[in-house]
Parts: C-alpha cells; sequence; structure tokens
C-alpha cells in the first residue's frame, strides 16, 4: 500500500503518544539510578538505592504481604470464577444472571466504594482488620477477571469438541478432563494473571480494609510518595515494572496456545 | 410443549449443578449483603464516639445537597467529563490506527498498551509528580528552552490532575476502541470508498459507527472510576482539589461518619447505574468492550 | 442383507417446532444410505439422535435388536464424522485418533500400531505429531473419518463431511470414501445436501423434507421414478408438468423440439442461457406453464420469443404425487 501523508501522520500521532505514556516511566527508571537524593539534579549513575531497598526490611514485609495476598485472591478466584463459569454455562436461569451481574459489580463500580463498604461491613461484624479482610475484598474484584474470561471462551467454544468425544465413548467426566478443562485453561490461566496482576497493584481498595500491622506494597509506596519523594521509591517502582513486563510477557505467550486454537476455528468456519 | 416434558433428555454431567455453589455462596456473601448493608447504612446515624448509631435518619441525604458536598459532586462530574473528553480525543484515534496495524505491529503495541496498564497506577502518577514539581523536570526543559523564566509550579494544579486522570485512565479507551475497531470489517470500508465515498466520509459512514460500541464502553470504562480515583487528586491536586471520592475517603477515615461515607457512595452508585442504563441503552448491549 | 439399525416413528421438537414428524429407517449390515435434503429438513437431527447426542421425544431407535433410544451416546457403538470434523485442537493426529482407544483402556503399544494402520489406510502416514491448525481441510477430514472409523463403530454416522472442501477435492473424497467403506465393509449413514453426491456414493438414498421421508430408494429408483414432484425437482433436473388433475415429472434432458412426432405442445422461447456445455431453454406453454429443456450443442439453438412445438416421449413423463411446492432454490451454499 502507498504511505500517503495522512498515513504517515497517523503513525506519527501513535508514536508521540506511546512515547509519552513511557516517559514518566522512563524517568523514574533513570531516577533510579541517580546517585544524588534529589530528583532534580543528576549526580552520576549508582546503584546506592537499590542497595538501600535492600535493606529496608519493611519493604521486604510488604513484598511478602503483597505476594501472599495476591497470590490467595488469584487461587480463589480461580477456584470460584472457573466453577461457577461452568456450572452456569449453556443454562438460562435468571437466578445464575442476576448472581453473575452481582459477582461483575465490583469491577463496574469506582473502586473507592468497593472499599468503603468492606470497611464499613468489616467493622459491623468485627473481623480484624488484616490479611484476612484484605483476602476477600480482594478475591470480590478478582472473581469476575477469571469468570468473564472462562465464559467467553466457553461461549466461543464450539460445542462439537465435547459431543465428539463423548461419541467416541467418553463419559462426562472424561470429556471435562480431557477436552474441556485444557481448552479453557488458557482463559483460566490469563484471568488468573489479569487478577494477580490487579491484586498486587491495588491501593484504593487495600487501604480500607488492611490492618495497623499489615502493609501491601502498593500501600507502601503511596504513603511513601505522599510523604515526598524518596529515590527509593524510583528503585522499587523500577523492580515492580519490570515484573510486571515479564508477567504480561508471560501471559502473551500462554495465550500463543489459545490463539492458534482460535485461528484454527476461524477457519474452519 | 407436551411432548419434551416426556423428559428424555441427553443426561448432563452430573454434579454440574453443584459448581454454581461457591460463585452462589461467595457472591451473595461477599458483595450482595454488603451492598444491602451499605443501603442501610446510608440510613443511620453516627455515634458520638466511635461507630454508628442503629436509628433511622434521612439527615446524611439532607448533608449531601448542602452547597459544598454538591460542589464536590459537581468537581468531581466536570474533572469526569473532561478527563473523559480528553481520554476519547486521545484515545480513539490511537485504538482506531492501531487496529489496522499488520499483526507483528499490533502485538507490539498492545505490549506496549498493557505494561503501564498493569503496572500500579501510583508508580506511575509517581513519574509525574518527578515531571511536574518546582523545578522538574518540565520545568528544566521549558526554562532550558527559554520558554519560561521561572518554575511554572505546576503541581498541586487542576490541570496536573487532569494529567494524571488522563494518564491512568487512557488505555482502557485505547483498548476497547482497539477491540472493536479489530472486528471492524475493513471490506466494507472499501466498499464504501468503491461506492464512491472519500475516506472521510468512508470512515464517517461507515467506520465510526461500527466502532462507536467500543468507543462508548471506553467511555463508560474511563468516566466511572474517574469518579472515584481519589488518590490522583491526592498526589497530584494536592488538597486543592476535593473529589467525591476523597469525602469519602475522608469522611470513612479521619471523619469517622461511615453513614455519610455510605450516603455518598450511594449517590455515586446510582450516577454509576445511570451512566451504565444509559450505555445499554445507546448501545444495545450490556456488555462492555475492551479488558475482556 | 441383515437389518443393522431400525428407527420408528421417531418424533423431535425444538422449541415449539416438529423437526421430526415420526420417521421410520431400516438399514442393512453394510449398506451405505444417503440422508438427501435442503437444510433444515431435519437430516442432521435424524443423525444426532441415532448418535446418542440428541434424544428423540417420541420413537425407537434399534441397533442391533437392541433398543439404544435412551443409551447415552458414549456407549453407543456408533461413531460420527463431525461437519466441521470437530478435531481437539490441543491434540496431535495421533492422539485424536487413538482417543477412542485409550477411553476403552488399550494398551499403548496397541493404540500405537492401529493408529499407524489408520493413518496408512487414509494416507496420511508421517503426520502423527501435527496438530489440527497445521493440516489442511482435506487431511483434517482424513484424521476425523480415521479417528472414527479406528473404534470399528457397528455404524458410522457422516454428518456432510465433504461440506468444507472445495469441489474437486470434494469428487476425489467422494471416490475415496466409497472406496473405504467397502473395504471395511462398514455401514454408513451419510448426509448431504448435494444429490449428485449422493447419486454418486449411495446404495439408497433417503429424500428427506420437513422431517419427513419424502421417499427411500436406490439412486436409480429416485432418479427415475420419483414418486412426488419434490423429488423429482431437487433430484436432477426435472418438470412438473400437469395435465388434467395429474402431474408429471420430465427431466429437462427428455424434453424435445420440432419435427419429432411427440412434438404436440405449442410453445413460446422465453429464456435461454448456455452454461457447462449445456443450452438451456426456458419455454412458456400456451397455459402458462414452464418447461426446461436442456441441449447439448449450437444446432438445438432458438432464439427468444420464437414460437416453437415441444413435447416428450411417453415413457419420459413419470407420473407423481402432486404438490404445489416443488424443490427451486439453488443447493445452500456454503
Amino acid at each position: 500500500m502507498k504511505k500517503t501523508f495522512g498515513h504517515k501522520l497517523t503513525i506519527v500521532y501513535v508514536a508521540i503518544l506511546t512515547v509519552l505514556t513511557y516517559v514518566p516511566i522512563l524517568l523514574t527508571v533513570i531516577y533510579s539510578f541517580n546517585e544524588s537524593k534529589l530528583s532534580t539534579v543528576w549526580n552520576g549513575f549508582s546503584l546506592k538505592w537499590y542497595r538501600e531497598l535492600f535493606r529496608d526490611s519493611d519493604l521486604w514485609e510488604a513484598l511478602l504481604n503483597s505476594l501472599i495476598l495476591a497470590g490467595s485472591s488469584c487461587l480463589l478466584a480461580i477456584v470460584i470464577g472457573t466453577t461457577g463459569a461452568l456450572g452456569m454455562h449453556g443454562r438460562k436461569s435468571k437466578a445464575d444472571k442476576a448472581v453473575a451481574g452481582l459477582s461483575l459489580m465490583p469491577i463496574m463500580i469506582p473502586e473507592i466504594i468497593l472499599g468503603m463498604v468492606f470497611l464499613a461491613v468489616f467493622s459491623f461484624m468485627n473481623l480484624p482488620f488484616g490479611m484476612l479482610t484484605l483476602i476477600i475484598a480482594h478475591t470480590t474484584f478478582c472473581v469476575p477477571y477469571v469468570y468473564s474470561m472462562v465464559k467467553a471462551r466457553l461461549v466461543g467454544m464450539d460445542k462439537a469438541y465435547a459431543e465428539a468425544a463423548l461419541d467416541l465413548g467418553a463419559t462426562p467426566v472424561r470429556v471435562f478432563f480431557d477436552i474441556t478443562l485444557p481448552l479453557i485453561l488458557p482463559a483460566i490461566l490469563s484471568g488468573a494473571m489479569l487478577s494477580f496482576a490487579m491484586s498486587f497493584d491495588d491501593v484504593v481498595i487495600s487501604i480500607f480494609v488492611t490492618g495497623p500491622k499489615v502493609n501491601t506494597l502498593p500501600i507502601k509506596i503511596y504513603t511513601k510518595v505522599k510523604t515526598g519523594v524518596t529515590p527509593e521509591i524510583n528503585a522499587l517502582a523500577t523492580i515492580m515494572l519490570v515484573i510486571t513486563a515479564l508477567l504480561l510477557v508471560g501471559a502473551a505467550f500462554i495465550n500463543k496456545i489459545g490463539v492458534k486454537e482460535k485461528s484454527e476455528k476461524g477457519e474452519r468456519k | 410443549m407436551a411432548k419434551q416434558s416426556q423428559g428424555r433428555k441427553v443426561k448432563e454431567a452430573k454434579g454440574n449443578r453443584l459448581l454454581v455453589l461457591p460463585i452462589y455462596i461467595f457472591t451473595l456473601l461477599f458483595v450482595g449483603l454488603p451492598f444491602v448493608y451499605l443501603f442501610l447504612l446510608s440510613f443511620l446515624k453516627r455515634a458520638e464516639v466511635w461507630g454508628v448509631d442503629f436509628t433511622f435518619t434521612l439527615e446524611n441525604y439532607k448533608r449531601i445537597f448542602s452547597p459544598m458536598y454538591l460542589g464536590n459532586f459537581a468537581d468531581s462530574l466536570k474533572l469526569a467529563f473532561t478527563s473523559t473528553i480528553c481520554i476519547t480525543l486521545l484515545g480513539y484515534p490511537y485504538g482506531y490506527i492501531m487496529a489496522r496495524m499488520n499483526k507483528q505491529w499490533k502485538k507490539r503495541m498492545l505490549l506496549l498498551i498493557l505494561i503501564p496498564f498493569f503496572t500500579s497506577a501510583i508508580i506511575r502518577l509517581y513519574g509525574w509528580i518527578i515531571v511536574f514539581r518546582s523545578n522538574g523536570v518540565l520545568d528544566k526543559i521549558l526554562m532550558g528552552l527559554g520558554l519560561t523564566e521561572k518554575p511554572l509550579k505546576l503541581l498541586y494544579t487542576y490541570p496536573a490532575v487532569v494529567v494524571g486522570m488522563i494518564y491512568a485512565l487512557l488505555p482502557f479507551m485505547i483498548l476497547a476502541v482497539y477491540s472493536s475497531a479489530e472486528k471492524l470489517d475493513y471490506r466494507l470500508v472499501e466498499a464504501s470508498r468503491d461506492l464512491g465515498a472519500s475516506s472521510w466520509k468512508a470512515f464517517w459512514t461507515v467506520s465510526f459507527p461500527l466502532t462507536l460500541p467500543g468507543l462508548l464502553s471506553g467511555v463508560v470504562l474511563t468516566f466511572v472510576p474517574s469518579m472515584g480515583l481519589f488518590f490522583i487528586a491526592d498526589l497530584l491536586g494536592g488538597n486543592k482539589i476535593v473529589l467525591v471520592g476523597n469525602v469519602i475517603q475522608e469522611q470513612m477515615t479521619k471523619g469517622r461518619n461511615q453513614p455519610f461515607a455510605a450516603a455518598l457512595s450511594v449517590v455515586l452508585l446510582i450516577l454509576t447505574w445511570l451512566i451504565l442504563k444509559l450505555y445499554r441503552n445507546i448501545a444495545g448491549t450490556s456488555e462492555l468492550e475492551g479488558i475482556f | 442383507m441383515s437389518e443393522i439399525l431400525r428407527l420408528e416413528k421417531i418424533h423431535k421438537t425444538f422449541d415449539d417446532t416438529e423437526v421430526l414428524k415420526g420417521i421410520d429407517l431400516s438399514v442393512a449390515q453394510g449398506e451405505f444410505i444417503t440422508l438427501l435434503g435442503a437444510s433444515g429438513c431435519g437430516k442432521t437431527t435424524t443423525l444426532r439422535i441415532i448418535a446418542g447426542l440428541e434424544m428423540a421425544d417420541e420413537g425407537k431407535v434399534w441397533l442391533d435388536g437392541r433398543d439404544i433410544t435412551e443409551m447415552v451416546p458414549n456407549k453407543r457403538n456408533v461413531n460420527t464424522v463431525f461437519q466441521n470434523y470437530a478435531l481437539f485442537p490441543h491434540m496431535s493426529v495421533e492422539e485424536n485418533i487413538g482417543y477412542g482407544m485409550r477411553l476403552r483402556g488399550v494398551a499403548k503399544s496397541e493404540i500405537k500400531e492401529q493408529v499407524e494402520q489408520m493413518l496408512q489406510l487414509v494416507q496420511l502416514e508421517g503426520f502423527e505429531k501435527r496438530r489440527p491448525d497445521q493440516l489442511s481441510g482435506g487431511q483434517r477430514q482424513r484424521v476425523a473419518i480415521a479417528r472414527a472409523v479406528i473404534n470399528q463403530p457397528r455404524v458410522l454416522l457422516l454428518d456432510e463431511p465433504l461440506g468444507a472442501l472445495d469441489l474437486k477435492l470434494r469428487r476425489q473424497m467422494q471416490l475415496e470414501l466409497k472406496k473405504l467403506q467397502k473395504q471395511l465393509g462398514m455401514t454408513f449413514i451419510y448426509i448431504t445436501h448435494d444429490q449428485e453426491e449422493a447419486i454418486n456414493m449411495s446404495d439408497r438414498i433417503a429424500v428427506m423434507r420437513e422431517g419427513r421421508f419424502e421417499q427411500i430408494g436406490t439412486p436409480n429408483e429416485i432418479y427415475y421414478e420419483p414418486k412426488t414432484s419434490y423429488v423429482a425437482s431437487f433430484v436432477g433436473d426435472a418438470n412438473i408438468y400437469r395435465e388434467s388433475g395429474k402431474a408429471y415429472a420430465v427431466r429437462a434432458e427428455n424434453v424435445l423440439m420440432d419435427g419429432e412426432a411427440v412434438c404436440i405442445h405449442e410453445a413460446k422461447v422465453v429464456e435461454k442461457s448456455f452454461a457447462g456445455g449445456q443450452l438451456r431453454i426456458v419455454f412458456e406453454l400456451t397455459d402458462g406453464q414452464r418447461i426446461t429443456a436442456n441441449r447439448y450443442g449450437i444446432d438445438a439453438d432458438r432464439s427468444v420469443g420464437e414460437e416453437i412445438k415441444i413435447g416428450w416421449k411417453p415413457e419420459a413423463a413419470v407420473e407423481v404425487a402432486d404438490e404445489k411446492e416443488e424443490y427451486h432454490g439453488e443447493t445452500e451454499s456454503r
């Protein structure tokens, strides 16, 4: 295709906007290697903030908390979301529809309401604020990601696969483990990855439901940023960026398996 | 039908029905009940010292209609509108162009969008603090170019908050538009060109209406959260800009007035519900394009 | 020949629509029988009821003298080649073909051996490790057949297995399938909407229409002795000529023009077209009936508007049960 002026213009537009998106991120990365404590001057390359970071035992604890939190909510979401999507698939029950709609609510409303609601309810129930309350709250917004992904996969999946397996002599249980599960696995994994990332990064809801003794990494960062800029945060942000990027590349890799199957289906149509 | 009621049916896997139990229990217990409680709470009184006094009152809702809190709602809506308009103008072309790229570039661009999307919003906003702060990167560049003489003191201003909002929510719009533009059968555009439409006309008569669901869903996905992202106003706006989100947060923590925070949340929920309903009516579907 | 499968008064209703209106069918051991009909006539539903993927509301299904009406599909000794093959995308060719045997707990070495044989049979040696998305349409088709045949089902059900292939490949596969069926001596129940395919391959054809069998018979019977005007116009290219309350099917190639003694009908040429070496002329009789003639060679050319006499030999007109709705549409698009 001939590259017209308009065509070039659109490329330039996309390029500029993309670069702008990365400016603050790159600045954070650059300043994490800054010798100076002030982000306004550049005093030369140094790893001292990373060293400082690794010595900060509070941060390590916060990281551990975040991992436990994201890990458990993600696991719970896998179980609840997957069984829910499977159980509700192919039925037209009004109760199912209502529950499914309700389960999606946590990601449809402003986050702050969710945080507020949980703070109020947990204090009413007299639940001790801490890891338990965090996990419950996070699971509510993790379930929708897994549920929707698995549901979409089930809807898009050719019924004929399961029928073919039945036809070849598989019992319904075998059909599930041999056919359905492997085919929805990519969806479960990307839903899980998404919910892990969402939980790992969440500040708004965590702030409301965390206890005095439990800090998650984003909360820690938030309070530090609020009290003033410290280069340590730059280093931490850089590390988190790298982790996120790695997770995404991993998710993209898993999705490849799913995409392959999709393209095969598309061809047949 | 009488014939169907004879009940011969292919047997489904047993226990299929039991599979819905976890989601039923969890959702009703931890989503349904809390929101019922929220609603009740908004009609209660705050206790003198700590907690809630279980007597009915409409006081909380009356208080919302005082000029100060109405002002907060107006500010929140104004900010949400401003951000959403900016995001739409910036994000729609981006998502549309992205969907027209070849397969390899699509994948690369998607990864480029998703990395910041999945990185903590706080961390990303933190980068803007470095840019905006007095004597920060932006000031340095502007002064270096001789465009300004003194630091602009951009941090803790309204524009800084808008930039923060755009930055935090732009990916939602891009992804929503992208996913709907990707499904667009480009042969339709070619057909309209073939029938004599200019490329501009073809866009407005074919591409745009067909990608409108993505655009609308992007609007919902940016407008709704922007009413509650209190920490953006907090970090980039100092305490000069007070949004409903900030009020709720303050009432819950420092103010210790849970019922009032609940009433504010209920009003915000109703606003959200109205927006979703509006979307449903215009787009004809309740499914949002984009993240899924 | 002994009976292997029998359908008895099968009824099936989906959402208020009666898809099958009490069909009866008896299939003999080793027979190649085709259910032929336009889309929506109920042929796929019939097949799914035999496979057990759908349950009949009323009626019975007998396999080898046993009532299998309510038997679950995985217990039935029938296998299906699905319309779009339904090859498991996450399994290799080898795993797909061996899946049925694996379910029966056959030893791995035995499975491997049989899969090898099967691949040889369908000429796909060396494709063991490929995944379905790395195969062409024709290759997927062969894998789907191998996956079903390897289980040595009493009856093999084929749901438009060639529908997704292009014309040339379809012709080739028709021959191969027929050969395979003869070689295995297996009973095939085949579904198609393509009358040419049905005539080429089948021992018997059951023409289906709106949930009923219109006529069941050998290809010759269906073609030369259609019982109803629908069958006559669906299979081949027959004119329905109506005279004094009776209807006759006259094949377009049997319509004669001028000069022959039997040409007794006044007609006017209203349309003509030339396709595939065949000249197609549409006449309108004085009473308004339209008759189409297929001729080979340019000598038969007539210009539109020309008045002419046409007719057919008495033996070329077969009396059929008249129905106002004949089959006019093209065979369904793909």
